[in-house]
């Protein structure tokens, strides 16, 4: 089924084909949700909510661009609406607890499944390192450098994605890289002194 | 190469490729230096995890959530269809106009206070007062006829 015949048989409401479209698209929604989050719950939240976008501003999508590109594009916008709004809320959260509340969201690590405790350590550190580099990256240096080192998104397509320039996006990888090796660095540098 | 250079280089290293000589001198000083070895290997193990990233695997019953929601949303647009003019439209102008009144109201009765009747009322009433306190019999004679 091609994506001009999934696009029309969504928009003439027949439910085979939505069915198709988040069958087929699931993984890239939910990984990409999940590169931003690093939370398998909140970023299944985010993906069903990208396919209802998805589902009720079919009509206004333009066939310039891949179908693909376009889910990028909201799935990237909704989980850093979803960050933003969590930012909020834990600063009311922050308040609350300030004046005496106990906290709403505690926050918890999920365990990765790996055997050996040691190694789990170890990895586990490091992975929420680099999440945390990436975190602190501005947003569209974040953005570019997820879609690319863990989307493994080319060049090209994360210029459609964000509808930005191949020199900026460029520019924007080499820097979230540089700005990454940095915070990493830094972060070993102080453990070895 | 000194551990500050190598440091540096460290960062230009993961992100661009080095020249042939500052890369030998590079590593050189890696073979030398125990501490800068443990950092570069620390290092580059948590930026080969970027590139190995463990896929989330989809989720089967994704559909029917999403179907699900999309069913509400169709039933909660045509349950209250008429609600969201209510809300951001008449809603305000009714409190609005409830704001008004009541400032009106309230005016009114304000108004209505003369201040100037009020004072010769009192004065009347106290006056009276004493002249009535004068008038009132004695305990005397109030208990006598009691009796």
């Amino acid at each position: 089924m091609t994506e001009t015949q999934l696009i029309e048989g969504i928009l003439s409401k027949q439910e085979k084909y939505f069915e198709e479209l988040v069958n087929r698209f699931q993984p890239l929604v939910l990984n990409t949700c999940n590169s931003f989050l690093h939370n398998r719950t909140d970023a299944e939240d985010i993906t069903q909510e990208v396919f209802i976008e998805a589902f009720l501003s079919l009509h206004k999508f333009k066939k310039e661009s891949k179908l693909s590109t376009w889910l990028y594009r909201i799935a990237v916008n909704k989980s850093l609406n979803f960050i933003r709004d969590n930012k909020k809320r834990k600063i009311i959260s922050s308040i609350e607890v300030f004046f005496g509340g106990e906290p709403k969201h505690k926050l918890q690590l999920a365990d990765p499944g790996l055997e050996d405790a040691g190694d789990l350590a170890d990895e586990e550190e490091k992975i929420v390192l680099l999440n945390l580099a990436v975190a602190s990256l501005p947003k569209n240096q974040r953005v570019a450098f997820t879609l690319s080192k863990f989307e493994k998104l080319s060049y090209a397509e994360i210029t459609d994605v964000m509808e930005l320039s191949l020199a900026s996006v460029e520019g924007l990888i080499h820097r979230a890289k540089r700005n990454v090796t940095k915070k990493i660095l830094s972060h070993y540098r102080k453990k070895l002194a | 190469m000194n551990c500050r250079d190598a440091r540096n280089s460290m960062i230009f290293c993961s992100t661009e490729k080095m020249k042939k000589p500052e890369y030998d001198q590079f590593l050189e000083h890696l073979s030398s230096c125990s501490q800068c070895a443990q950092l570069y290997q620390q290092l580059d193990s948590t930026l080969s995890l970027a590139d190995n990233r463990e896929l989330v695997q989809p989720n089967p019953f994704l559909y029917t959530r999403i179907r699900e929601k999309l069913d509400n949303i169709g039933q909660g647009v045509s349950k209250n269809a008429g609600l969201p003019s209510y809300q951001r439209i008449l809603r305000p102008i009714l409190l609005t106009l409830g704001l008004l009144i009541g400032l009106y109201g309230g005016n009114r009765l304000g108004n209505f206070y003369d201040a100037k009747q009020q004072e010769q009322l009192t004065t009347a009433l106290t006056t009276e007062f004493f002249i009535n306190d004068m008038e009132m019999e004695k305990l005397e004679v109030q208990l006598l006829n009691d009796q």
